[in-house]
């Protein structure tokens, strides 16, 4: 009978969790960065709406390339918290009219367009894949 | 031996060989993807689903052909000038007759909510007021590719001057693209 090591270092599973979160951060620049300029119009004062999404767009670059480096609980966690962020900033801003809070400008935009729920949709679905991704670290046994 | 548990574990067995691969794999595509973006990301053209403030040719023409806008539009894509009167509708011969009270009238586009409220027609040449409601700012943008190309700074108000040629034109908001609505003009 042949055993099967469901503990093996890296397995298939972990790894299509890992390309997937990596998907989603691309996803998650590319937008962003398409869509700076034009916010940045919409959004002008304080740190401009154009500046946060290349802020966002720049971290989900470190921590995708981390993530597909390293593929560590800290990695995850990172990408995590990127995506997270991004997600529910888009829902928030899309929902709630939520005023200037300091440097933040008031970013209320109470509509979907295509970008936006593209986003939208990757960042969800990669946050929740990279919480996977760090249970299934999680069981692994360090060798 | 611990800190190093991500990358012992990667190099153990097939999958640790396949997972390598990936690794420095999928860091080179997100590189890539990162350059692509961060090479054409921040031009304001770049949002734009019609391409109007781009430099080729415009995917989307006005909704109505029959009176093609002018060939010379405006370099700044600010609005088309009022100057080019002969090529229109022979006003030569009116005496300004009793200085027109309609022509006094303000033409406003309003922005509220996220939408156009456009009037129904507008005279060429019109100026026209954009008044803008909501908090963000928006554009008014003719799918035409530099006909007219107006931001509206949140809560207040700007002008343009409508083309001279009758027609409609279809026009969008750059940071909101699905915000669209056609100025009639005639």
């Amino acid at each position: 009978m042949r055993s099967v090591d469901y503990r093996s270092p890296t397995s298939k599973l972990e790894l299509l969790v890992r390309a997937l979160v990596v998907l989603a951060l691309a996803v998650d620049a590319l937008i962003h960065f398409r869509l700076a300029g034009n916010f940045s119009l919409a959004v002008p004062g304080g740190i401009a709406g154009g500046t946060l999404f290349r802020l966002q767009a720049g971290a989900a670059i470190l921590a995708g390339i981390f993530l597909a480096v390293r593929g560590s609980r800290g990695a995850y966690a990172l990408a995590g918290l990127v995506l997270l962020s991004a997600f529910v900033a888009v829902m928030l801003y899309r929902y709630v009219d939520v005023p200037a809070i300091g440097p933040i400008p008031a970013m209320y935009e109470p509509i979907w367009y295509f970008e936006k729920s593209l986003s939208a949709v990757a960042t969800g679905l990669g946050a929740v894949l990279a919480g996977a991704g760090l249970l299934l670290q999680r069981g692994r046994k360090p060798q | 031996m611990r800190f190093l548990t991500p990358l012992a574990n990667l190099s153990t067995g097939p999958t640790g060989t396949s997972a390598r691969r990936f690794g420095s794999s999928a860091a080179a595509g997100f590189l890539a993807v990162a350059l692509v973006a961060g090479c054409g990301g921040d031009a304001e053209e770049q949002a734009s689903p019609t391409g109007a403030a781009g430099e080729t040719t415009s995917p989307s023409e006005p909704a109505a052909t029959d009176t093609a806008p002018r060939s010379s539009a405006p370099e700044d894509g600010e609005a088309a000038p009022a100057d080019a009167g002969a090529a229109t509708q022979a006003p030569a011969d009116e005496p300004e007759d009793s200085s027109e009270d309609a022509a006094v009238e303000e033409v406003v586009i309003t922005i509220s909510d996220f939408a156009f409220d456009v009037p129904e027609t507008v005279a060429p040449g019109t100026e026209v007021t954009i008044r803008n409601e909501d908090r963000v700012g928006h554009t008014v943008t003719s799918d035409e590719e530099g006909l007219f190309d107006t931001l509206v700074a949140g809560g207040t108000e700007e002008t343009f001057i409508v083309p001279e040629e009758p027609g409609e034109y279809s026009f969008y908001c750059r940071p909101h693209p699905n915000m669209i609505d056609t100025l009639v003009i005639g």
